[in-house]
């Protein structure tokens, strides 16, 4: 009650790690919402019929139960504040993937396509297309790396067994599970995006 | 030409061939993950190759038939001479066997190989045998804890030409099989020497002079020679691309070889002047370590990182132990005081106490033990141990200082880095190769956590040989004796899951001989078995002593390994990288030492 719930969306949100998506919290987003509905409810009983009954004008008459009724508004507006932040938050990370792990919803890892809704792969894909018509149009590849690597190579473990064939520049190799290779860090990018590899430093 | 003499031809020998134009295939380099000097040489090596932008592919590998799994044997065994070049590298493993023969190479493949054990095989040496390419430098010979006089280049020729006119098809164990028929037929000559005028005599006195030697080459048995990750680091030295790093690496290489009794003192001595000289001379000395701030307070400098060589205890992990623990587990200490008995325990106690410090004192975690003790130790030990026998209880070591409190000290990152390596579960070499990527990022200095986890399972591996070690000891029949050698089995299963490796079982068996010694039995070489990490196979490893100057043979278990397991019809694994190292089915493990007793 009182924008209990909203505050827990958040908080469940807000206990994930930055950056990183959890599931969509389907039950206690519903919960929130179900939250909103009561107190419509109660205000609506608090004021409205309340006037109705008693034939009173509301600009005029001040009584103590405005004071109640400021109260559900005002958890009601909080409540639908939080379910806001948690589904704009999340849109956020959403485009962040487009950018960062590829275009093309079938690259991401399954274990985040698992975490998205059906609304948020929808919105996955229009970012994409919208993007990708950009870049055709303005024909500069936006979604690379901002800070120029200091080297053209790059010094990667595999991290997990590779099925398909990778496809690189110049050269061909195995890239058997807990492998390390040192290779051209544009056939690499894609495969660390997608959690395949680990750079190693030092 | 096969056998390379310098570091830098070798390393220019090398970045040609892997970037020759048609090689559509990055060099692919093989590291053993048996031990931490081929660690320290890969660092080096990969260092000076990505300072060349030279791609590389590098797969972990812990026996020898394990490189077909990742190299494809389309590319290493392809007959035909269209198929595109292939180069390899093989670190720390590998020249002990004819790999020509071993890995079926094609004629497309070429294969570098940078390895310390001996000897290496004549065929690897040879001239003649364009697609190996061994280093094997003069010093390293010169230096070499095993000496002998001939010419091995000259030997290694004939052998090789000899080979080849043979049909060169003869598979290796055919070949050393053959040897043995010869050194029969040659005892039946010097008997009948007058009586009948042998054929043999006219194949002419090159080819039995040649064929001795070649006997006498390989009767020597098993040694090391001068540590890959040495090597590589005076490579990367005379490329100018060396960094305190990479020396380091070189100092926990040559550390390495010292922990596991693989090199004698003289040599060791040696390589610690060589390199404290690096050491010198990269700036280690004089290096800032202290930064005054604006108001004229002194700190001392977060980010200085440097290397200093010290006089180090032999107690091992000590940093990361307690005083009491560490010399109570250590082996040097621990077989001269028995102090797995009481008796040995009120030694200990009563040597702390002359010393003058309090047992609450020593069993306090080594980082918070009063300052004073840390002072005083070396005096101290200097003063009492003698009288205990102990009299090269410090030894020259070295010590990596890294930010403000870090302090590894060389052996200890050793045995860590051990641990990791020797601590995979189950049969599949793939959890082999994750271990070697633990110890890989567990050896750079950001990864202080690692490392100490590796610390941590190696102490627990310690005790676990003090266990059993004192138990076999005291308990009358465990230690069965032969004529040649001793040996031992381990029952117990859950210390069999910290012993079931070969460098642990190395340092078992190490132990038992001194404590042994301490007994006053005669020295004899031993063996010991151990269940492995597969179900219902046995690891047998067989130790000689410790590497003495001047003596006449190494560990002599190898052929014999080979041969006895042959004899005994048993399924056997021989492919570790050490000759000395076998694995063999639980209930074959008795006729495989019956056998061995004949063969030695």
């Amino acid at each position: 009650m009182y924008g209990r719930k909203g505050y827990q969306l958040i908080k469940d949100f807000a206990t994930g790690e930055k950056g990183q998506l959890k599931p969509f919290n389907r039950k206690l987003f519903d919960e929130t919402i179900e939250e909103c509905d009561q107190n419509h409810h109660l205000i609506q009983s608090l004021i409205r019929w309340k006037m109705q009954q008693q034939g009173l004008d509301v600009q005029n008459n001040r009584n103590a139960d405005h004071y109640g009724a400021l109260i559900h508004h005002l958890s009601l507006i909080r409540n639908k504040r939080c379910l806001m932040a948690y589904v704009y938050n999340r849109a956020e990370i959403v485009r962040d993937l487009a950018w960062r792990v590829g275009l093309e919803l079938l690259d991401l890892p399954s274990e985040i396509q698992e975490k998205l809704t059906t609304l948020e792969k929808e919105y996955f894909k229009n970012h994409s297309v919208a993007l990708k018509s950009y870049m055709g149009k303005v024909g500069i590849e936006l979604n690379v790396d901002m800070v120029p690597p200091k080297d053209p190579y790059i010094k990667v473990r595999i991290l997990d067994d590779i099925d398909e064939g990778i496809v690189l520049s110049d050269k061909a190799t195995n890239f058997a599970r807990h492998s390390m290779h040192f290779l051209k860090r544009t056939d690499a990018e894609p495969y660390i995006a997608r959690g395949l590899m680990e750079e190693l430093t030092g | 030409m096969v056998r390379i003499q310098k570091v830098e031809s070798f390393y220019a020998k090398l970045r040609e061939s892997a970037t020759s134009l048609s090689s559509q295939n990055p060099l692919l380099i093989f590291p053993s993950t048996s031990d931490v000097d081929s660690l320290c040489a890969l660092k080096v090596i990969t260092h000076i190759l990505e300072s060349d932008s030279i791609q590389y592919s590098c797969f972990p590998v812990s026996s020898f038939l394990e490189i077909h799994k990742y190299a494809g044997p389309a590319g290493l065994c392809s007959t035909s001479s269209e198929s595109p070049p292939v180069t390899i590298l093989l670190i720390n493993w590998g020249c002990h066997r004819d790999l020509k023969l071993v890995l079926k190479l094609g004629p497309a493949a070429r294969v570098f190989v940078v390895d310390s054990h001996r000897p290496i095989h004549l065929h690897n040496l040879s001239d003649y045998n364009e697609q190996v390419v061994v280093l094997h430098t003069d010093d390293d010979e010169r230096q070499a804890d095993l000496a002998y006089d001939f010419d091995v280049l000259k030997l290694a020729n004939e052998s090789f030409q000899l080979h080849v006119e043979e049909g060169g098809e003869s598979d290796e164990e055919e070949e050393e099989e053959e040897d043995e028929e010869e050194e029969d037929e040659d005892d039946d000559d010097d008997d009948g020497d007058g009586d009948r005028p042998s054929k043999r005599r006219k194949m002419g006195d090159g080819v039995k002079v040649f064929k001795k030697l070649k006997r006498d080459y390989y009767k020597m048995g098993t040694f090391h020679g001068k540590p890959s990750g040495c090597l590589l680091f005076e490579l990367s030295h005379m490329l100018r691309k060396n960094t305190n790093e990479l020396l380091w690496l070189a100092c926990v290489a040559l550390t390495d070889q010292f922990v596991h009794e693989r090199l004698t003192d003289e040599r060791y001595q040696a390589a610690v002047m060589e390199l404290e000289q690096h050491i010198n001379s990269s700036g280690n000395i004089d290096k800032i370590t202290s930064v005054t701030l604006k108001d004229g307070t002194k700190v001392r400098a977060p980010d200085c990182s440097r290397i200093s060589y010290e006089e180090e205890p032999r107690l091992m992990l000590l940093r990361e132990w307690t005083l009491f623990d560490s010399m109570l587990c250590s082996s040097y200490i621990a077989t001269k005081l028995k102090t797995w008995s009481d008796n040995g325990i009120k030694k200990l106690k009563l040597l702390l106490a002359r010393m003058g410090f309090a047992l609450i004192e020593c069993q306090q975690k080594f980082p918070y033990m009063s300052h004073e003790v840390k002072r005083k130790m070396k005096q101290e030990f200097d003063r009492f141990l003698p009288e205990y026998g102990l009299n090269d209880f410090y030894y020259r070591s070295f010590l990596r200082l890294h930010g403000y409190s870090s302090r590894v000290s060389a052996a200890d990152v050793v045995y860590g880095i051990t641990a990791l390596l020797e601590s995979f579960l189950g049969s599949g070499g793939s959890s082999a190769s994750k271990q070697f990527g633990e110890a890989y990022d567990a050896l750079s200095l950001n990864n202080l956590d690692k490392l100490r986890s590796g610390m941590q399972q190696a102490i627990k591996v310690q005790r676990a040989i003090l266990r059993q070690g004192s138990a076999a000891i005291t308990k009358t029949g465990c230690i069965r004796s032969g004529r040649k050698f001793r040996w031992v089995k381990i029952e117990d299963s859950m210390d069999a899951k910290y012993l079931g490796y070969p460098q642990a079982l190395t340092k078992f068996c190490y132990f038992l001989m001194d404590a042994l010694r301490e007994k006053g039995a005669r020295m004899k070489p031993m063996l010991c078995a151990c269940a492995s990490q597969q179900p219902g196979k046995l690891l047998v490893v067989g130790v000689c002593g410790k590497p003495r100057l001047g003596a006449v043979r190494g560990n002599a278990f190898g052929n014999a390994f080979r041969k006895a397991a042959q004899e005994s019809r048993a399924d056997y694994f021989h492919e570790l990288f050490e000759s000395s190292w076998i694995v063999l089915d639980a209930s074959a493990v008795n006729s495989f030492m019956i056998r061995l007793t004949e063969k030695l």
